[in-house]
């Protein structure tokens, strides 16, 4: 067991460091562009780490009904990831195959890929999903 | 900071040497800086006094200069992008008048050229936001479809531009440029169930070509000047190829060139109509509203890769960066708007 801070913790830290400290004392508009993206993708590194583990058992268990297998559930995050991977693999081959073109396994596809997508985003950019105009 | 500024003394000393060459006078550069922007590309605003000869006088000029190691498959190199923008120009489009090339790498380490440095705002956030460009936005979508056309009037081979790459004959423009991006997602071998799908879908979708023309390739907000006048030009010219004109018209209205004003179709600023309409009369050429449709689901595609490509050339130590390594992340952004699209009846 680490002490605190969390590694959350530390990545908010640093990132707090660059919008507060750095920023303000940059005038290179290319420098402060950098830092700002810098600042950005440690917040979605913060948002990964706070959504834990279940999203991504969440999309195997997913997976696992929508390709119609019944593997055991992953027993460490290494193969969680692994197993998710290989899942995805096997869907990817299933729509270049044609299997996705239309009927139900096409809604299912949607739908799982969907489900997906809101999550990456969940971390990625948030907000993007009900952004219009 | 002080690397950096070596950089600058050692640029103005060369410079100064090539330009009283090239200008055919004593040539003395008064300032330049570097521009922000360019993942791949380098540029300099440089102002320059040239003290006689056919050129003399005060010159403000942008330097567009090679980044070191990357060569991009796909982009002209500096001495076809300055040949584009002199055909460009002849053609009375709104461009910088290309002024010197150099293909040299003797002279400043990398090949350059020179041109005019045009006024106006470049950031996408800012043309899309700015109140100061109000008028300016309005008369945007006709201003690009009519630069538009006349791009896409440029005629190869009377300017020496047979270099430029375009389709096989015969084939379909629109499954070569599909085929590209398939196969760079396919190399990467992460699995993409999105892109996946709408790779399928746009294979049996393409849109026949009527003609091909002089494409520019990164046709949208962000790669114009604006200033409250209006369009002041048209940049970025290293994509340019040969290939179907509603791959430029679909471009501009890619989701991720609105910079967030999503609900404006055309970059953020207008409705696409008007800007189809423009070019539609200006070109006398119709417009598939179909094709349209098709080129933009396909844009959304390269650029969801083009941003896993990116994201590779840090990963894979070609060019360490924290923008680059970002857009990694931004690729789901392009995967939603085409499921989006995917997913209507």
């Amino acid at each position: 067991m680490h002490d605190r801070p969390t590694a959350l913790e530390l990545i908010a830290a640093a990132r707090g460091h660059l919008e507060r400290e750095v920023l303000p004392a940059l005038a290179d508009p290319r420098l402060r562009f950098r830092t700002l993206v810098a600042a950005h993708v440690l917040a979605v590194a913060e948002r990964e780490l706070a959504r834990g583990e279940e999203p991504l058992r969440a999309e195997w268990a997913r997976l696992q009904a929508l390709l119609g297998r019944a593997d055991g559930p992953p027993a460490t995050a290494a193969e969680l990831g692994a197993a998710v991977r290989a899942c995805e693999e096997e869907l990817c081959r299933r729509i270049r195959a044609g299997e996705a073109d239309g009927g139900s396994f096409r809604a299912a596809v949607l739908h799982h890929v969907r489900e997906s997508l809101l999550e990456k985003l969940r971390v990625a950019s948030p907000g993007f999903t009900d952004a219009r105009g | 900071m002080l690397g950096a500024m070596a950089d600058v003394e050692s640029l103005r000393r060369r410079l100064e040497s090539f330009l009283t060459d090239a200008a055919g006078g004593p040539a003395r550069v008064l300032e330049a800086h570097p521009l922000a922007g360019g993942a791949s590309r380098e540029a300099w605003s440089v102002d320059v006094e040239i003290a006689s000869g056919p050129q003399a006088g005060r010159h403000a000029l942008v330097l567009r200069r090679d980044l070191g190691g990357t060569i991009h498959r796909d982009s002209l190199s500096r001495e076809q992008e300055f040949a584009v923008l002199r055909a460009a120009h002849a053609g009375g489009v709104r461009a910088p008048r290309p002024l010197w090339c150099c293909a040299d790498p003797a002279v400043l380490g990398r090949p350059f050229f020179l041109m005019e440095r045009l006024p106006g705002e470049a950031v996408g956030r800012r043309i899309v936001k700015d109140p100061a460009l109000v008028a300016a936005r309005a008369e945007l979508p006709g201003a690009m479809g009519r630069e538009l056309a006349k791009i896409h009037a440029i005629a190869p081979a009377t300017h020496g531009l047979d270099f430029l790459p375009g389709p096989a004959a015969a084939s379909n423009p629109a499954l070569g440029v599909l085929a590209q991006s398939a196969a760079a997602l396919r190399e990467r071998g992460e699995p993409h169930p999105a892109l996946e799908l709408a790779i399928r879908w746009l294979e049996s979708h393409a849109p026949q070509c009527a003609e091909t023309v002089v494409v520019h390739g990164d046709f949208r907000i962000g790669n114009v000047l604006v200033s409250p006048r209006g369009l002041e030009g048209i940049l970025d010219w290293e994509f340019v190829h040969r290939g179907d004109p509603h791959e430029d018209l679909a471009w501009p209205l890619v989701r991720a060139w609105r910079f967030g004003n999503d609900g404006l179709r055309f970059g953020g600023v207008a409705e696409a109509e008007p800007f189809l309409e423009a070019y539609a009369a200006a070109s006398g050429r119709a417009v598939d509203r179909q094709a349209v449709d098709y080129w933009e689901l396909l844009g959304n595609l390269r650029w969801a890769v083009g941003c896993l490509s990116q994201a590779d050339r840090h990963l894979n130590g070609e060019e360490p960066s924290v923008e680059l390594a970002s857009l990694g992340r931004k690729a789901a952004e392009m995967e939603w708007e085409l499921l989006e699209r995917l997913s209507r009846p």
